[in-house]
This record gives structure tokens, sequence and C-alpha cells, in this order.
């Protein structure tokens, strides 16, 4: 009996879940007309391509490969400055409470609003000539991405029992050696999900990439999105064919990546 | 000699290169990109050495990347696409360039010609008029005729007519724009200035506290009960809908470029029933709110020329008219209005021309966004019940003038 509940909310709660993706696929294949008039119907009447087609006529691929190369070079940068940074700070003392400080300061930046930061970025972009380029947009997201992983890496590798790394130096390994075979290995699952996060948060980045890129082959995919929510209406079919395709590369990644992550948290159970 | 013969036929091939040159032109997205679109391939047509480049900016982020461009002088654009109440603070940072005497002509509705000159309507061009928006006010001859109500000529009028039409039927009184910010202030603007109030004067400072602009929005509010449910978010989109499907009898303001379709049956339920005419007006003549979208070159661009060239084409009365009758635009032109074509596919273009002419531009004042954004906050708030209108215009009146003061 308790199995049985336990199942029906299981499925229940599975069901409340897929709803809006249900609900995203069904409105993908509907036509224009039915959008307006099918009230809360879930799928459609009949199969439309309509929207599909009205998504594919743009250059989609170049936003999508651009929106990867940004966002995952951003989480590359992010990721191994923020290792190294969290290394610092947990394992260094600093005088006169400077590591709070910093931390203290990286949260500050990461409450911003990003419009504050984004008016003196744009100015300093400008004179490093990096406006309209995909290498200022993977440095500014480093606005986003590097307090986030600094913070969420810093308990990883806090949970790492420092007897582990004396044991390595006492051994003989030196600081490189501890960090590649020690230290990295134990807090891999802190580091991919820390990736997949970083990766969410430049996925999904909108305001630097409309304020820094006005070539039309350099733009990604939010600013895309955001040209079927308009003055003269909501493109409710095409907005949610492109929130499926969008959807899909994090999916990819986030699932490839869990393998990794169950990986890593069996390894420091070990 | 011959090493001369060879530099010089070089000069000569590359002549036409140099000449060539590369347009960026930032505009906007939805029916005004679509038009954009269309502009650029009919100018690549004609000027096929020039490389056109549209950057579709989403409505809410054009301003913010206009502004950042210019300020630091980045040479993006060649051509920009912007508000009117834009204007004041672009030119007073002396960021657009101006045009020459070329772009003057007598075609353009002078108002919305004029809204691009500075200092004032003797300087000179500094922008060309490419969509002539124009508030109007929208009602449904059909639903009035069913209740025995003459056209509205008065906002008394207005209240008095949603009043009979709500209480007699499921269909709504009226309908307008709640979104805070810049929706609900240019939904209320008619109503306020049809009163005989403002929201600063020449100078700049706030003249909300005035006994006409409580009268005003007493009004305002009074509407909400003869309002569809949920007006306080409502937006464009919401007013179009209620409009087209017959759901709500009036509009406080409706944007010409809105509602291209009202008399198209396939999505449209009173075809022929809705007039748009210029807002009423309590006391004095109406004045309708001018929405008028321009071209401009920035200072900062390498190709003016080219740049001005492309305004001149795109604001010409050809395209103007292709515009109008492919994507709903409105246009700035006379000769456009009282195109036959035109107006049998829009009935109303003579009454816009009429309203456009005798149209009235939001303040003048460089910080016209910020005044915007604080009044359409507390006008939110009133109309949510949550302050009174007293109170409202008090404390909008308080902020504005401190930061007019700033």
């Amino acid at each position: 009996m308790n199995a049985r509940v336990h199942g029906i909310v299981v499925w229940c709660c599975t069901g409340l879940f897929l709803l809006p993706i249900v609900w995203m696929f069904g409105t993908a294949f509907k036509s224009p007309n039915e959008i307006l008039n099918a009230g809360a119907s879930l799928l459609p009447t009949t199969l439309s391509f309509d929207s599909w087609l009205a998504v594919w006529q743009g250059s989609l691929f170049t936003l999508i490969s651009n929106t990867v190369l940004v966002s995952l070079s951003a989480t590359v940068v992010s990721v191994v400055v923020a290792f190294f940074a969290a290394y610092g700070l947990v394992r260094y003392r600093f005088p006169a409470k400077l590591d709070y400080l910093f931390l203290l300061l990286v949260l500050i930046i990461k409450m911003m609003p990003p419009i504050v930061v984004a008016i003196p970025l744009y100015s300093l972009m400008n004179q490093l000539s990096l406006l309209n380029s995909k290498a200022g947009l993977i440095l500014a997201y480093q606005v986003y991405t590097l307090p986030f992983c600094i913070w969420m890496l810093l308990g990883f590798i806090r949970d790492i029992p420092l007897e582990i790394e004396e044991a390595g130096a006492m051994d003989g390994a030196h600081l490189f050696r501890r960090l590649l075979h020690i230290v990295f290995p134990l807090c891999a699952p802190g580091l991919v999900a820390t990736s997949i996060f970083a990766m969410i948060l430049g996925w999904n980045e909108f305001l630097f990439s409309l304020l820094f890129i006005h070539s039309p082959d350099k733009l990604t995919i939010p600013l895309f999105i955001s040209n079927f929510m308009t003055e003269d209406g909501t493109a409710w079919g095409e907005l949610m064919v492109i929130g499926i395709i969008s959807s899909i590369p994090m999916l990819v990644l986030a699932s490839y990546m869990q393998r990794y992550l169950l990986r890593g948290f069996s390894m420091g159970l070990k | 000699m011959f090493r001369k013969a060879i530099i010089a036929s070089v000069i000569l091939a590359t002549t036409p290169m140099v000449n060539a040159s590369e347009l960026v032109i930032a505009g906007r997205d939805s029916s005004y990109g679509e038009a954009m679109e269309f502009i650029v391939s009919e100018y690549n047509k004609l000027q096929p050495e020039t490389k056109v480049t549209l950057v579709k900016r989403p409505s809410k982020g054009l301003y913010e990347s206009l502004v950042l461009s210019m300020r630091e002088q980045t040479g993006n654009y060649d051509v920009i696409l912007m508000d009117d109440t834009w204007s004041t603070e672009f030119l007073t940072n002396k960021w657009l360039a101006p045009l020459s005497k070329a772009v003057e002509d007598k075609d353009f509705v002078q108002a919305t010609f004029d809204i691009g000159r500075y200092p004032d309507v003797k300087g000179s061009a500094y922008a060309m008029p490419m969509v002539g928006n124009v508030a109007m006010f929208a009602w449904n001859r059909a639903e009035f005729a069913k209740y025995g109500l003459s056209q509205p000529t008065s906002w008394t009028d207005v209240l008095n007519s949603a009043k009979k039409i709500s209480e007699s039927s499921d269909t709504n009184g009226v309908v307008f724009r709640g979104v805070k910010g810049n929706p609900i202030v240019t939904g209320f603007l008619p109503i306020l200035w049809g009163y005989g109030a403002d929201v600063v004067d020449q100078d700049g400072h706030s003249t909300l506290n005035s006994p006409a602009a409580k009268k005003a929005l007493d009004t305002f509010l009074a509407m909400k009960q003869y309002a569809p449910k949920g007006v306080d978010v409502y937006n464009a989109d919401e007013v179009r809908e209620s409009l087209q499907k017959g759901t709500t009898a009036m509009a406080i303001e409706v944007w010409p470029a809105w509602v291209p379709n009202l008399d198209n049956a396939e999505v449209s339920n009173v075809v022929g029933d809705i007039e748009l005419m210029a807002p009423p007006a309590e006391v004095g003549a109406p004045a309708p709110m001018l929405g008028i979208w321009q071209l401009a070159v920035p200072a900062d661009s390498d190709n003016k020329q080219a740049a001005e060239s492309f305004i001149k084409f795109a604001t010409s009365s050809a395209i103007q008219k292709a515009l109008a009758l492919d994507y709903g635009m409105p246009p700035t032109r006379n000769s456009v209005y009282f195109d036959k074509d035109v107006v049998s596919k829009y009935r109303w273009y003579p009454q816009q021309a009429k309203a456009l002419a005798s149209g009235k531009a939001r303040p003048r004042i460089h910080n016209w966004a910020e005044v915007e954004s604080i009044l359409g906050d507390y006008l939110q708030l009133a109309m949510m019940g949550q302050m009174s209108a007293e109170q409202a215009l008090e404390q909008a009146h308080a902020r504005i003038d401190r930061i007019v003061k700033s």
C-alpha cells in the first residue's frame, strides 16, 4: 500500500514537472490560429510545422554555435580561475582578513544589477577594441560566472581534508602535483556542478550580448528569442520551438556531465 | 612610364571600392524590423555597391544600445531608428549629425518633420520622420448605436458612454494600457492633456500638482471599473485584441501601427465598426500625442553622406506607400495619407493625417525617460488602489522636481 501511494505521488510529481514541457511541445506543433483559439488544450488537433519553418528560416545554426562557443569558453575560463582562487582562499591565510574582504567584494559584484556593470564595462571594452567580438563577450560574462564559481567551489574545496594533502606533501608531491592528483579529483563533482550552472548562466545571458554585439552573425540565442516577444504580440509557436531547440544543447551537456558528477561523488565516498 | 600606368590603372580599378561604403543600421524588431528589411532590400537594388547591415534590436534594448554606442563614440552605427522622445537627449549631447538642406521636403506633415529640428522648429534638421504614429481614440460605432450613444467629444462623454455600455451588456466600456512605466503614462497623457494639464512646464518642472491634473487622474481611475478585468497589466497586445474581438467598445489610446488589421475579417470581429479619431478634449482643442520614429545619423558615423542618402530613400513617398500598404506603417507624408490605394485600405487615414498635423510631442526635456518612469510607477499604484489620485500626483510631483533640480 505504501509503495502504491509512493508510486502515485511520484507519478503526480513527474506529471506536474512534465506539464510545461508537454505544453511547450504541443504548442510548437499547433498552427497560429489554433494557438489563439484552442484555449488550454495541451496537444494540437492537426500537426503544423509553420512555427518550425519560421524559426528555421533564420541563421539559427550560427546563433546556436555562437552561444555554445561563448558560454563554453566563459565557463572554462571561470572554472579554471575560480578553482585556483578558491583553493588559495581556503588554504592560505591573508593579513587583515583580506580573504573575507575579497569574497565580500566578489559577492557585491554578483549582487549588482547587470546594467550597473554594463556601462563601465562597455567603455573598457571599447578602449580595448573588444566590442563586437566573441572574446569581449567571454570576458564580460566573467562578471556573472566568476563570482558564482568562486563561491560555489569554495565549499567543495573546504570539504577536502587537509590531511590528505599533507600526506601527499610528505611523500614529496609539490603544490601543482597535489592540485592535479589530489585536490582536482576530489572536488571533481563540485567542478562539474559548477560548470553546469556557469554554463547555464552564460547560455541565458542577454544584456551584455545585446549591448556589446552589433553584428547579426555574432548574436546569441537569448537575443533571437526576444525577437518573438514584441510590441506587435507574442509569437507563441515560434517561442516554443526556439525554447525546445535552445534547451537541447544544455540537456545534452547536463546529461553527459552527470556521469562524471556521480562518478566524482562515489570517488569522494571511498 | 610603364610603372606609372600600372599604378594609375590600380587606382582606377580600386576607385569603386573606395566609393563603396558599408552602412550599419540600428533598428527595431517586430513589424518595424520587417519594414526596415524591406527598405534595405529595395536600397540594395538601387545601390548594390553599398553593403547595408541591419541590426534589429528588441524595442526595450534599442535605447540602451544607442546611448552606449554614441556616448563612447564607437562609430558602430551609421543610421539609427529612434523614438522622438529620445531626440532631446541625443541632440543636447551632440550625438547626432546635422542633415543637409536637401532633406527638406514640403510633402512631409510639418509637425512630424519639425520634431527632428534643433534647437527649435527654425533649426537645422537632425532627423527625418519614418513612422508617423499618433495616438488616436478608438470607438465602436455599432456598439454606440445599440445604446443610442453618439460620438464622444469629451472625457466625461467617454466615461458616461463606458458606464452605459458596461452596465447594459457583457461588452467592456473602455480599455487602456495599465502596465507601469511608458504604457500607463502614454495611456494617461491624452486625458491629462485633454484637461489642459501637463506633466512638466517648459523648464522641465513638474506641474502634476495642478487641480486639472487631479481631475484628469480621477477620470482615468474611474474608467477602470468599466475596463476589462486585469487591465492593470494590459499592454498594446491586449488592447488590440479586445478592440478587434469586439469585447471592448472604446480604447483611450490606439497607435495606428497596432491596428492595421481592424478591417481584416480574418482576424477582426469588428470589420467596419471601429472609428479612429483624435482624442476627445475636456477643455480646448484635442491634442493628439505624437509618437514619431525617426531616422538619424550619429555624429560618430564614418559614412555620413551615404547614411543621409539611405535616410532620404527610406522616407521617400514610394517607400512610405509600400510600407503603409504592406506593413501597416503609418506614413509621415501628406501625399501618402491621401493616396487612393492607401485610403481604400485604411479608411481612417484622412482623420489620422489631421490628428498628425495638430499633434503634440511629449515634453522635450533631456530626462523624459526618467520622468516617465516615475510617473508610470505612481499611476500604477493609484490604479491598483494603493494610493489616492492626489497622493500619487503629489508624490510623483515631488520626485520629478527633485530629479530636475539634481
